[in-house]
């Protein structure tokens, strides 16, 4: 059990690890271009098998714009897709804890869902609406699909978790069972839901890019495969990166609010 | 609060399992009586604490609150757990307002807000807890857990105070000290309280009587009427009545002097 005294860490040892948390990556990334320039220096790949980060710099530097332009776009189906796709998964996820009815009839269906390559349901979807659909649009779905999962997993874990005494606690003062989930169950979940929302974030980046890669039209996936048409493996390189900033900052803004709303846990 | 337990039996059922949790308890709780119920683990000790709250019903039998049947809870009730059950998303202090909130949620509700607030820093102060009133529970001892929920309990001014093993999970010092600060408490309000525990030096420094109970399925194998003076004090916990009345537990728990230590299932 953890006491009032043990709250105090050492200031000086903590900004030498901050630092270093920072410092270490950093390092250890110019090692890697440095070793990829070397590299090709040595075995002399031709630049569309592997071009040296110089070139994927200029790339950034020159068509940087543009490239965030189509990242915002892809950004745009992410968000809408994670943010359906974590809600439904979220009241799912209540739905199935406390209702036997609903436990039962929509368990074997998402059971099936789960189970199989949500990719399969693409061509279904655009043969319905088409590739240039704004809404409905075969992206946000399989986005969404992809995103509600980890939500609905971990909403249940949250919710089953709850002690039977803090029950009890709201029940042995007259309370509702509405209100025990409100003030008791919900609450205690959150750290679980919070966790799910991370891990749907990521889910929900996979899902947009997949299918701007395999069925291209619109965002930065649907530019990397422009790219691999006429082998500007520079202009790939430089798109992933851009992902992976994007993707990352997602990341840490997930965990920054986790942080933030379970200081207490 | 008078408490009044009829030939109580309480079996429950699971598809592949029937298990009879209690048996035939009949007892009589005076109103402002300090009760212990001591016994073997698994006895249905919880479980009669439960049957008195209104949280579960009997299977037979009634229990009766100031000559009221019990149908389903109250309110009128304080529980501690064994564990402090604290809720840790909130501080102490919203801890301990916590029943408010439950009790402000019901049609019948006339609960001051300002007069609530006023107990719960009142308590805190009693419980020696009032800087921690807004820590929240992580940064508490288990002790100091454990007296936020016994505050928690007492916020309503519940005239039943139920107890379930509070102390069980402390270590001797802090468990006596706890003892004390619980007679201090209960002398300035006059509750009720049943207190269920299985460590038997606990039960007779608190209780004016204990009762007994026997393994499942529980009944009561008889009590043991506490002469103590009160208020009692430590030093009280090594005069002769004192290790008179353990003695007579144990006897009747069915431990003779040093037998717990060649028995195989001991308490």
């Amino acid at each position: 059990m953890a006491s009032a005294t043990e709250q105090i860490a050492p200031q000086a040892v903590g900004r030498v690890e901050r630092l270093r948390k920072v410092i270490d990556p950093i390092i250890l990334a110019v090692l890697i271009l440095l070793g990829w320039e070397l590299m090709i220096w040595i075995f002399k790949f031709h630049p569309v098998v592997l071009p040296p980060p110089s070139r994927v710099w200029t790339i950034l530097s020159t068509q940087g714009d543009f490239l965030v332009e189509h990242m915002l776009v892809s950004l745009k189906t992410i968000v809408k897709g994670f943010t359906y796709g974590t809600f439904l998964g979220w009241l799912a996820g209540i739905f199935i804890t406390y209702s036997r009815t609903v436990r039962k009839a929509i368990q074997p269906i998402l059971v099936v869902l789960f189970v199989v390559p949500k990719s399969i349901f693409l061509p279904l979807l655009i043969l319905w609406w088409g590739v240039g659909s704004d809404f409905p649009n075969h992206k946000i779905v399989i986005t969404m699909l992809l995103a509600f999962f980890p939500v609905t997993e971990n909403t249940i874990a949250g919710l089953s978790g709850v002690d039977r005494e803090m029950v009890e606690l709201t029940h042995s003062l007259g309370g509702s069972s509405f209100l025990t989930i409100r003030k008791i169950a919900l609450p205690f979940s959150l750290p679980f839901v919070l966790a799910g929302l991370r891990i749907a974030m990521t889910e929900a980046f996979i899902g947009t890019l997949f299918v701007e890669i395999l069925v291209p039209n619109k965002g930065i996936g649907s530019r990397i495969v422009d790219a691999q048409d006429v082998s500007n493996t520079q202009f790939i390189i430089a798109a992933i990166m851009v992902i992976a900033v994007f993707g990352l900052t997602a990341y840490f803004l997930l965990q920054w609010i986790e942080r933030r709303l379970t200081k207490w846990y | 609060m008078g408490i009044q337990i009829n030939d109580i039996g309480k079996i429950f059922e699971t598809d592949d399992l029937r298990v009879e949790a209690l048996s035939g308890i009949s007892a009589t709780v005076q109103d402002n009586e300090f009760i212990s119920i001591i016994g073997p683990s698994g006895c249905g000790k919880s479980t009669l604490l439960r049957l008195i709250s209104g949280l579960i019903e009997p299977s037979s039998g009634t229990v009766l609150i100031d000559d009221v049947p019990v149908n389903g809870p109250t309110g009128d009730v304080g529980f501690v757990f064994q564990a402090p059950t604290l809720l840790k998303w909130r501080t102490v202090f919203n801890n301990v307002m916590f029943p408010y909130e439950v009790l402000a949620s019901q049609r019948n509700a006339n609960a001051s807000k300002a007069d609530f607030e006023a107990r719960a820093h009142q308590l805190l102060e009693m419980a020696g807890l009032e800087e921690f009133t807004n820590a929240y529970p992580k940064q508490l001892s288990g002790g100091m857990q454990q007296r936020v929920s016994i505050c928690r309990a007492l916020i309503h001014d519940p005239h039943l105070l139920l107890m379930d093993e509070p102390f069980g999970a402390l270590d001797e010092f802090t468990r006596e000290r706890m003892n004390e600060e619980l007679l201090r408490i209960w002398r300035e309000t006059t509750k009720t309280v049943v207190f269920v525990t299985h460590h038997i030096p606990e039960a007779v420094f608190l209780s004016d009587r204990i009762f007994v109970m026997s393994r499942r399925p529980g009944t009561i194998l008889g009590e043991v009427t506490i002469d103590l003076p009160r208020p009692r004090l430590s030093e009280m916990r090594e005069s002769v009545e004192f290790l008179d009345s353990v003695v007579e537990t144990r006897h009747l728990i069915g431990l003779g002097s040093g037998a717990e230590l060649l028995s195989e299932d001991p308490i």
